[in-house]
């Protein structure tokens, strides 16, 4: 190891050492090393950020450059060093950032004004140029940005004057605000140049400046010295566990050393809730589990009262009781509350075996058929043990059902290939037009796409992306949620309750429903 | 003594070159590794152009010579998820390895070997008995079971040990405890019977008999017959140890160069298992070697069977 | 981990003790009667190993308040009954066990005999195969195929045989070069029998001891591998129980619902346990 990596892991030891101790004994915890920062302080200038706070996510970074991280873990860690040009409130509105107004000049040409006195943490000033330049690594075909298609409208970044920028697009692309709120992290121009490698060094305007990163063992950040827009840092440093096990996770949690924790299993929840000094936060996540119908694969899906039946015969009220413990929000159609095109109006399919019985004789197929559900094991939060209540579920009305769980890989290639009957899985949703895009569109037939086919669904799906305006957008998308919802390609089962779990003493955080921390005024009280 | 060497060298290199073809057959005949890497709302345009930036596109046996060339230069390749030297992420990783597997052996020895000769000095005493039992039921406990309990009784219910992750010297406690557990109960068994069987020898009645003391006996004769089995017992244990246990690092997220490869198996990260299993394998082959030379040191009567 | 129980070669251990006969036959009943109560699974449990009572999740053994003695040692997270999946495990323990053994001690005694009564290039080449494959760590090979080859019950006793035959040869090659030269079957050969009567009526009788305390050994450590194989989610398909997997799976919950974790790890203690009474047994028999 460096010598730099040792000393910080003696920093590390002696912190995490003390606090246990303390905390084992009195329960108090006494962070002498951030009572010396804040007793050196000098009046009047701004609290000294304290204390080390560890949060323990299930994965780690895929990478340090923001470009190449796909995972909504990692993203936690990169925003935390790098901002995006726009941003998303805990709701998920979309909120000024590193741009402070944004509008539309004509179809073609998006106008945004950008934020003065932001300095990248190697000193340079953040301008127009950085977003043209970062845009056009963004689109950089010898990145490994898996993204760089989002923003393929753009065509040109035109910098106006240092603080505004006009990005003019091929053809009417409604969606930029969108993807520039989610992709797209400013890069300075030492990266841009080529003069650092980001995947070895990271170097942005946000509020945390990077320290170091072991792969697969911590990531470490350090408030940055200069203050940042969206409020101070309070915490001194930031290290970043990953523990792919959820029991471990709860221990970590429990024993002191970790002060965050995500995800929570469910089913853990009512341990959590009894531990001293531990809260637990739950919100309805976008991301939501449905089981999708491959009506390329078994015939028999191709008739929508099979479909529906189907719907009728899973008891998803029992199933989130059961299986997700109640941490679960029932989805009534494609698209739950938060999402465009979300219609309350959508009553949840009821559970009636009887009703599903009917509708499958209607079909022809009274005397029911086999079928294969497949699952993915451990990707998803209880796709196994779903799965296999959903297929006790089905077998029941005569659609006898075997479970067949996977591997990742060969499930996904099962994905691809259309060749699962019928499969468990998880919509992220976030950014509505890849969601709708890849499972709905019979003419693009995306990665998720299993035959479903509507001609009215393919026009509403081609033409909202091009509707600048969103009222209109979202009645677009709100009809599409409506023939969906009749003509269910997808049993709907629920959005996920996202759960994290805290030290009482951290403060000052709110989680966002994409499941994504961002950090905000996050420190310990 | 110099021929040995060449020999196994030369083995070495058989080696590494069947275990690479291996690895590369099996990563990809597992499926398609690019999928993992990228999310199912990437587009297609984009999944193809990243393919291709990991020399995935090619045919299976150009990226094998692309390797080999590789690997001459000592460049084994860039891990698919990291992006960084594959090599670099192994060695990294294997201090934390290495570390438990000293620490495991060094426990192993310390109580192992003197409670051997200790009981086996005493064969068919109630202590010999007892013992005996204890360590036939260590040697029968599956180590992951082992460890889930430890976490569960030290670091849950007692918060006396952190349970997982290595932050700190007391974080290598429960980890190294659960490794030894079995390798120690092996040890105490093996040096145990092979001590009994030496004090019974008839050079050992001479000894006793022309008044050599209890200890020389024991320290001389038994001590350097039963460390002969041991070596041999440890040699294997050590490389498997180094194997990662990786069961072992599984269950207390220890960041070692098992918990590495069986997530790079996971995420089909091709060049990072690669790496390991190399890695690794060179670092078996030089134990093994290593043990041999002991051996022959221990006990020249003892040839190596080499094939002929 | 897959290691030798005991230092090879077995030949060289003295039976030391003899005041423990009863070792072999407790073995034996143990592993008799796991045999038995997988056999008879489908007859002796309560309940099917995939039955959901979503209600009953997490219901506590008999014993304790808030059990129920239809289902004796509790239920998992999806209300199945944990004694009748332990029963099915068994089945799943037991046959990887008997086959893989069977299977990798099969290979490598036709291997390791050919290899020693041929001679010549037929030895150098197997004997060069098992070297390359000693030299790797067991548990490595079998982790890795496993998990790039996906679940299936076939696989695994494939792969776990196919990365322990080569203790067999070893054995076995080593014990019928010694056997070649004995007189009998100089003799025999001299006589004019045919090499595969030669073979079969006296080399392979000779070579068999060892190379079943070799097996006896090697079925506990089959059985400890295919646990941890399960355990770390690479062995059979589910909703087919494994011990190994049944402790994984009760990890989440094992503050609360400890039986999860500490019955299926017991019985693969106890059927272990079994199988190196047999072994040590077996040992000292000679």
């Amino acid at each position: 190891m460096t010598r730099r990596q040792r000393h910080d892991d003696r920093y590390t030891r002696r912190d995490l050492l003390q606090r246990a101790a303390v905390l084992a004994g009195t329960g108090v915890a006494l962070d002498l090393w951030g009572l010396r920062a804040q007793v050196l302080a000098a009046p009047g200038t701004r609290p000294a950020p304290i204390g080390n706070l560890l949060i323990v996510q299930g994965v780690d970074a895929e990478s340090l450059d923001p470009h190449v991280t796909t995972s909504g873990a990692s993203k936690g860690m990169m925003w935390a060093m790098y901002d995006k040009l726009l941003e998303r409130s805990p709701d998920m509105k979309i909120i000024p950032w590193l741009a402070t107004q944004w509008r539309v000049i004509g179809e073609t040409t998006w106008e945004l004004k950008l934020r003065d006195n932001v300095y990248f943490h190697n000193g340079e000033k953040f301008g127009a140029e950085h977003v043209r330049d970062t845009i056009t690594r963004f689109k950089n075909p010898n990145i490994r940005n898996v993204y760089a298609g989002q923003l393929r409208p753009v065509r040109d970044v035109q910098v106006v004057n240092p603080l505004t920028v006009r990005i003019h697009t091929d053809g009417p692309f409604a969606l930029l605000a969108e993807v520039l709120s989610l992709y797209c992290e400013i890069l300075p121009k030492a990266i841009t140049g080529g003069e650092v490698d980001p995947t070895r060094r990271a170097i942005g305007t946000g509020p945390y400046k990077f320290t170091e990163w072991l792969p697969g063992q911590r990531m470490v950040l350090d408030f940055a010295e200069r203050p940042h827009f969206s409020g101070q840092p309070r915490v001194r440093r930031l290290v970043w566990r990953p523990v792919s096990e959820a029991a471990t996770r709860l221990v970590e949690l429990k024993t002191g050393a970790a002060h965050l924790i995500t995800p929570v299993d469910p089913i853990q929840v009512p341990e959590l809730e009894a531990t001293k000094n531990v809260d637990v936060i739950a919100f309805r996540q976008l991301s939501s589990q449905i089981v999708v119908l491959n009506s390329l694969k078994v015939r028999q899906f191709q008739d929508a009262r099979v479909r529906q039946a189907l719907n009728h015969a899973t008891d998803v009220d029992t199933l989130i009781r059961t299986v997700m413990r109640g941490a679960a929000y029932r989805l009534g159609s494609a698209f739950g509350p938060g999402i465009p095109g979300y219609d309350d109006a959508l009553r949840p399919y009821a559970f009636e075996p009887d009703r599903a019985r009917q509708l499958l004789s209607e079909a022809g197929f009274r005397d029911g058929f086999e079928v294969t559900l497949f699952s993915p094991e451990g990707r998803y939060l209880n796709d196994r043990l779903a799965s296999e209540a959903i297929a006790a579920m089905w077998t029941r009305v005569g659609v006898r059902t075997r479970v067949q769980v996977m591997d990742w890989s060969p499930f996904v290639q099962g994905v691809l290939g259309k060749t699962h009957d019928a499969f468990f899985f998880q919509q992220v949703g976030v950014l509505l037009d890849a969601t709708v895009s890849i499972n709905f569109d019979s003419e693009r037939k995306g990665a998720a796409w299993q035959g479903y086919h509507n001609e009215e669904a393919n026009r509403l799906i081609q033409d909202a992306v091009k509707t600048m305006d969103a009222t209109r957008r979202n009645d677009l998308y709100k009809r599409l949620n409506q023939i969906v919802y009749r003509e269910s390609p997808w049993v709907f089962l629920w959005n996920q309750q996202g759960v994290y779990a805290k030290q009482k003493r951290v403060a000052g955080w709110t989680p966002h429903t994409d499941g994504i921390i961002r950090l905000g005024d996050i420190h310990l009280s | 003594m110099g021929r040995f060497l060449i020999q196994r060298l030369v083995h070495l290199l058989w080696v590494l070159l069947a275990v690479s073809i291996l690895v590369f057959l099996l990563i990809h005949m597992s499926g398609d590794p690019i999928r993992l890497l990228t999310p199912l709302d990437a587009k297609p345009e984009d999944v193809e152009r990243v393919r291709a930036l990991y020399g995935l596109d090619q045919p299976i046996p150009v990226q094998y010579v692309r390797f080999l060339q590789g690997a001459l230069r000592g460049d084994l390749g860039e891990s698919f998820r990291y992006q960084r030297p594959a090599f670099e992420l192994v060695m990294q990783r294997l201090p934390a390895t290495a570390l438990l597997a000293l620490v495991t052996l060094g426990l192993t020895i310390t109580i192992g070997i003197p409670v051997g000769l200790w009981i086996g000095a005493r064969a068919g005493h109630a202590v010999d008995w007892v013992i005996s039992l204890v360590t036939f039921v260590f040697i029968s406990l599956p180590s992951f079971w082992l460890g889930v309990l430890l976490i569960l009784l030290f670091a849950d219910r007692l918060r006396l040990l952190p349970p997982s992750g290595f932050e700190s010297p007391a974080h290598l406690v429960l980890p190294c405890l659960t490794l030894s557990v079995y390798t120690s109960g092996l040890i105490t068994r093996v040096v145990r019977a092979d001590v009994s069987d030496v004090l019974r020898q008839d050079f050992i009645r001479t000894a006793r008999a022309k008044g050599v003391g209890e200890r020389t006996v024991l320290g001389h004769h038994a001590l350097r017959n039963a460390l002969i089995s041991t070596v041999t017992v440890l040699g294997l244990q050590l490389g498997n140890l180094l194997g990662g246990s990786v069961v072992v690092e599984s269950v207390f997220a220890w960041p070692g160069v098992g918990w590495l490869m069986l997530q790079g198996i996971q995420t089909r990260d091709l060049p990072l298992v690669r790496a390991v299993v190399l890695v690794v394998g060179t670092a078996f082959v030089l134990i093994n070697l290593v043990v041999d030379m002991l051996y022959l040191y221990l006990d020249p009567r003892i040839r190596y069977d080499h094939s002929r | 981990m897959i290691t030798a129980a005991k230092p090879v070669p077995a030949p060289l251990r003295a039976a030391t003790r003899r005041r423990r006969p009863g070792q072999f036959h407790a073995g034996l009943a143990i592993v008799g009667t796991v045999l038995l109560l997988a056999v008879l699974a489908p007859h002796l449990s309560p309940h099917g190993f995939a039955d959901q009572d979503l209600l009953r999740s997490l219901q506590p053994p008999a014993w304790v308040a808030g059990g129920d003695w239809g289902y004796p040692l509790g239920t998992d997270r999806l209300g199945r009954d944990l004694f009748s999946r332990l029963l099915f495990g068994a089945r799943v323990s037991i046959a990887v066990a008997l086959l893989s053994v069977g299977l990798g001690g099969g290979l490598g005694t036709v291997l390791g005999l050919t290899a020693g009564y041929t001679g010549r290039w037929v030895d150098r080449v197997i004997s060069r195969l098992i070297d390359v494959q000693l030299s790797f760590p067991p548990v490595f090979i079998a982790i890795a195929v496993m998990a790039a080859l996906g679940q299936s019950l076939v696989k695994l006793i494939l792969v776990l045989a196919l990365v322990t035959w080569v203790q067999y040869a070893r054995i076995a090659r080593a014990t019928t070069l010694s056997v070649r030269e004995r007189e009998f079957v100089l003799a025999a050969r001299a006589l004019g029998a045919d090499e595969g009567r030669v073979v079969l009526r006296h080399v392979l009788p000779s070579i068999l001891p060892p190379l079943l305390v070799v097996a006896a050994v090697n079925m506990s450590n089959v059985i400890l591998a295919e646990a941890a194989l399960s355990f770390l989610g690479l062995g059979i398909q589910p909703p087919t129980p494994a011990w190994g997997s049944m402790v994984s799976e009760g990890r989440a919950v094992q503050s609360l619902a400890w039986w999860n974790t500490v019955f299926p790890g017991m019985a693969i203690a106890i059927l272990v346990i079994g199988a190196n009474l047999l072994s040590d047994g077996l040992q000292r028999r000679r």
